[in-house]
């Protein structure tokens, strides 16, 4: 068939495509859109064939444009609504969480470790302290958590907790957001990082400890610590992931490693992600207010246990994705 | 296609069967897209700033503070990833420089690609400038771009995206050549990557100066049994008989 004579058979038929794809990107009601898998097939043999017989490059990309252009609109995702949100929690986060075990470990360690290390250091011997607190970081110390300050942390007015949600919401993820990614440089990023915040939280305890009012401390670090922390360390084990597909890439080519670590890693970065939401909102709306400090202590703990739980056990009897 | 080993278009399968042409665009582009949207996200934080200023002159100096960091942090992480999942793959800076991030297999990106993508930039453009954090000297992003085939940084090696040109190829067939052109039967049997050679040829001839041409033909001079200016008319009329036969 000479070229003139395919383009004239079928040019009614691209026509109605190209009209299509061009409504339905207008979100223009359209009575042809149920065509639409129907003429992206026809569309998909007359570009095999056009590229067969050589039919020339204007002819090609035309086609090729109309096949890539249907080709994207039928597979955007559906919109699966709430159910897709509420299964990443109740499944694939604490999953995902599992499927990392040797990360996730390394990562609490990494954490952990020189956090205690730095408490115990600090109270056999303070000046481990010394050299890691700047004067300055110690005078705000002295000023937050001082032993001459009250007894009990809370601000005054609402729009100062607003004011610090938006700073914790504005430092925290985004230090999370930095530790996941730097764990694609070769793990070495997230690691340091995950590592630097254990020794300068357990410095700065380790601080407290020697001088100050560790009631003040812990009563307001109480309630978010779980979110806080284990949601830093997860995100920190998720772009360890990423990171372990150049520099162990198994049986995979180190491309497909990435791609698949990018997969494996997501579930755990939203899920972590929202952790530390929460842990902002708590931190802001909740710890500095003033309660009990056995109510503080409680709800701590109980965040630390209900963790531990839902990342054993949550998600077991659904299938793995 | 032979000349698949030439340039950089990318093709890729799909489950119809059919192969599709995609043309990843390099560094340079990609990178003029980026500093376009710096600066249209820097004007987004400063007018965010601006109305939180506004704004906490109702709300109180406290709210307002809270307010002007909650945006901030919208704005730096979110810019991206609104953009390109809202606007087909199209951030402002991509739609000036007529680029647009799709999944590799060319399908439209999803909000799990662009956020994984668009964290990953902040290990891309390591390391970061001296007082201002926002923007980076890209040496990982850079020599990711330039060791894989398909000038991914790590961000998309990770969230299996990749920048391609939006519009199409520059070129004309035979519209802007001088004289028309005749078709003339080759001398030899051509085999089918011989005829699609002499068949590009001739549509992208108009873009070729005229020296370049007779450059491209010297070696065929044999064959053809003509050389020089004739020896270009000799293989563009061979095109021709390929384009109508």
């Amino acid at each position: 068939m000479k070229k003139a004579d395919f383009e004239e058979l079928n040019e009614p038929q691209w026509r109605e495509l190209e009209d299509t794809l061009a409504a339905l990107d207008k979100r223009q009601p359209t009575a042809t859109a149920s065509n639409l898998p129907k003429l992206f097939r026809q569309a998909c043999g007359d570009l095999a064939l056009a590229q067969h017989r050589m039919y020339g490059k204007r002819l090609c990309d035309r086609l090729n444009d109309l096949v890539i252009g249907a080709y994207q609109r039928l597979q955007l995702a559906a919109v699966r609504g709430g159910g897709a949100f509420l299964s990443l929690f109740t499944t694939k986060f604490p999953q995902a969480v599992r499927k990392e075990a040797g990360l996730v470990s390394l990562s609490l360690a990494l954490f952990f470790v020189p956090f205690l290390a730095f408490i115990l250091a600090a109270y056999f011997d303070p000046k481990w302290i010394y050299a890691l607190l700047s004067p300055e970081a110690r005078h705000q110390m002295d000023q937050m958590y001082g032993s001459d300050q009250p007894g009990d942390f809370f601000r005054e007015r609402f729009g100062s907790d607003f004011s610090m949600f938006g700073f914790y919401i504005m430092n925290n993820v985004s230090i999370h957001f930095r530790i996941f990614a730097g764990g694609v440089l070769l793990v070495v990023g997230a690691a340091w990082a995950i590592g630097y915040q254990g020794i300068f939280l357990g410095a700065t305890f380790g601080y407290v400890h020697h001088t100050g009012n560790l009631h003040r401390l812990y009563t307001f670090c109480a309630s978010h610590s779980s979110f806080e922390l284990l949601g830093f360390i997860l995100g920190g084990a998720a772009g360890m992931r990423l990171g372990m597909a150049l520099v162990a890439p198994g049986r995979l080519t180190r491309l497909a490693a990435m791609r698949e670590a990018g997969k494996r890693a997501l579930p755990i970065l939203c899920g972590s992600t929202a952790m530390l939401v929460v842990a902002a909102m708590i931190e802001a709306f909740w710890s500095a207010s003033y309660m009990a400090a056995e109510i503080k202590y409680a709800v701590g703990i109980s965040g630390w246990l209900l963790f531990a739980a839902y990342f054993c056990f949550a998600g077991r009897r659904a299938h793995a994705a | 296609m032979a000349a698949a080993k030439l340039d950089t278009l990318q093709n890729i399968e799909l489950a119809e069967g059919v192969q599709v042409l995609l043309r990843p665009a390099g560094p340079i582009p990609r990178g003029l897209a980026l500093l376009l949207d710096l600066i249209f996200c820097l004007l987004f934080l400063l007018g965010a700033s601006f109305v939180a200023g506004l704004l906490s002159s109702v709300l109180g100096e406290e709210a307002g503070s809270g307010l002007s960091r909650l945006l901030g942090f919208l704005i730096y992480w979110g810019y991206f990833m609104f953009y390109e999942v809202l606007r087909k793959g199209q951030t402002p800076g991509k739609k000036i420089c007529g680029l647009r991030v799709v999944r590799t297999s060319g399908a439209r990106v999803q909000w799990g690609n662009s956020f994984l993508r668009n964290l990953v930039r902040f290990a891309d453009m390591m390391p970061v400038l001296p007082f201002f954090p926002i923007m980076g000297f890209q040496v990982f992003g850079l020599a990711s771009c330039l060791s894989t085939s398909r000038f991914q940084r790590l961000g998309d090696l990770v969230a299996d995206t990749l920048v391609v040109y939006d519009q199409k190829d520059a070129f004309d067939d035979t519209g802007r050549l001088r004289n028309p052109v005749t078709s003339v039967a080759p001398p030899i049997p051509l085999t089918r990557e011989e005829q699609l050679a002499f068949m590009q040829f001739l549509e992208r001839a108009s873009l070729w100066s005229d020296a370049r041409k007779e450059e491209m033909v010297a070696p065929l001079a044999e064959t053809l049994g003509v050389k020089g200016r004739e020896g270009v008319w000799k293989a563009l009329s061979i095109g021709a008989w390929v384009r109508d036969s």
